[in-house]
């Protein structure tokens, strides 16, 4: 899949850059697409080392597996297949609460963990279990319960009331989370 | 405001817990902080080159024009869903890129109004997805996963749910 999206983004972008007289721009796009991925492997360096060194201190503690006890009944019937003394179940539950309350940048650190703690139980390490699969399914149609930026620039834009789309936004997520389970769990199956 | 203010203080409130629980179960703290520190910056360094192919393929892509003949294709498709076309370039741009779409949202505010029916639903639809490839490249490739199998499939497809819920509630609430 991601060799299809990758060729099919860089073949169309490519073929359309040259037909329409863009051919320049397009080379120093790619060009630049590449600097930014590594400044922005740099810049989050730091913020990763920060957070997983946190989240030792948590997992050292004991907290990690309280936090997945906590949360034992929704995470074994997503994760299903995963251990129960696993890591990953805290770390998940910790990404899933991160991600909903739009904290992006403590919510990335946390999922790398669990995806780290996941690949210990996977066969095949290049490719990826359903647990993973199921991660990254509800992680993409998370409940979102504080959209952060949305707010911030709605509040920039000049809104009279930046807040007005809390509850719409925390619906329509609903919706796009049921789907996005009941779709992950029919695709377990196959 | 008062929403942002109460997630600005949930950062330190854990960071004390997390501290505080450590010393009080007498953990090697610092030894702890460390090794972790060390799996973040490993994890950072496997991400970049899945970051580089990720991102280099999205600017082509958006640069090239290809992403703005892919709007105007899909536009009259969105009427046909009963979904305003103008948010069609914020909801085509969404899965690639956050700070573009975020980019994207601010210039539908302003050229609309963020309190309209299109300023509203473009906050919501905005709000209610995710960048669905840049998160794929970076989880997957902090444990080096090439094979993601039909997880940007049902992505892609719960986006799709998402966008027409939100249409459809936007036009009960507002």
């Amino acid at each position: 899949m991601m060799s299809y999206l990758f060729s099919a983004m860089l073949i169309i972008g490519c073929a359309i850059g040259v037909l329409s007289g863009h051919a320049a721009e397009t080379t120093q796009a790619a060009m630049d697409g590449a600097t930014q991925a590594i400044e922005l492997s740099f810049a989050m360096c730091g913020i990763y080392a920060l957070w997983m060194g946190i989240f030792e201190v948590a997992q050292e503690a004991g907290l990690v597996k309280k936090l997945s006890k906590g949360f034992a009944k929704p995470l074994r019937f997503l994760f299903r297949g995963v251990p129960a003394d696993s890591p990953a179940l805290g770390y998940i539950a910790l990404n899933l609460s991160a991600n909903m309350l739009g904290l992006g940048n403590a919510a990335t650190p946390s999922g790398i963990a669990a995806m780290r703690a996941l690949q210990e139980h996977n066969r095949d390490p290049k490719v990826a279990t359903r647990a993973m699969c199921m991660l990254l399914i509800v992680n993409s149609a998370s409940l979102q319960i504080i959209p952060t930026g949305v707010i911030a620039v709605r509040n920039a834009a000049g809104s009279q009331d930046p807040g007005a789309v809390l509850l719409t936004t925390l619906l329509s997520t609903l919706c796009a989370m049921s789907v996005a389970i009941a779709l992950g769990k029919i695709m377990e199956r196959t | 405001m008062t929403f942002s203010s109460i997630s600005n203080l949930i950062v330190p409130a854990f960071v004390m817990a997390v501290i505080g629980y450590a010393l009080f179960k007498r953990v090697d703290l610092y030894a702890a902080f460390v090794a972790g520190a060390k799996k973040g910056l490993i994890s950072a360094f496997n991400i970049a080159p899945y970051l580089v192919a990720m991102l280099t393929a999205i600017a082509v892509f958006r640069t090239s024009g290809a992403l703005g003949l892919v709007v105007r294709v899909a536009s009259p498709l969105f009427s046909l869903l009963g979904i305003p076309p103008e948010i069609a370039p914020l909801v085509l741009l969404r899965p690639f890129s956050g700070s573009a779409s975020l980019a994207m949202l601010d210039e539908i505010l302003r050229t609309y109004g963020a309190d309209t029916a299109i300023g509203l639903l473009a906050s919501t639809v905005m709000g209610s997805s995710e960048t669905l490839f840049y998160t794929v490249a970076v989880y997957f490739g902090a444990v080096g996963v090439t094979k993601t199998r039909y997880t940007i499939g049902v992505g892609l497809l719960a986006m799709l749910a998402g966008l027409l819920a939100a249409s459809i509630i936007c036009s009960i609430v507002f």
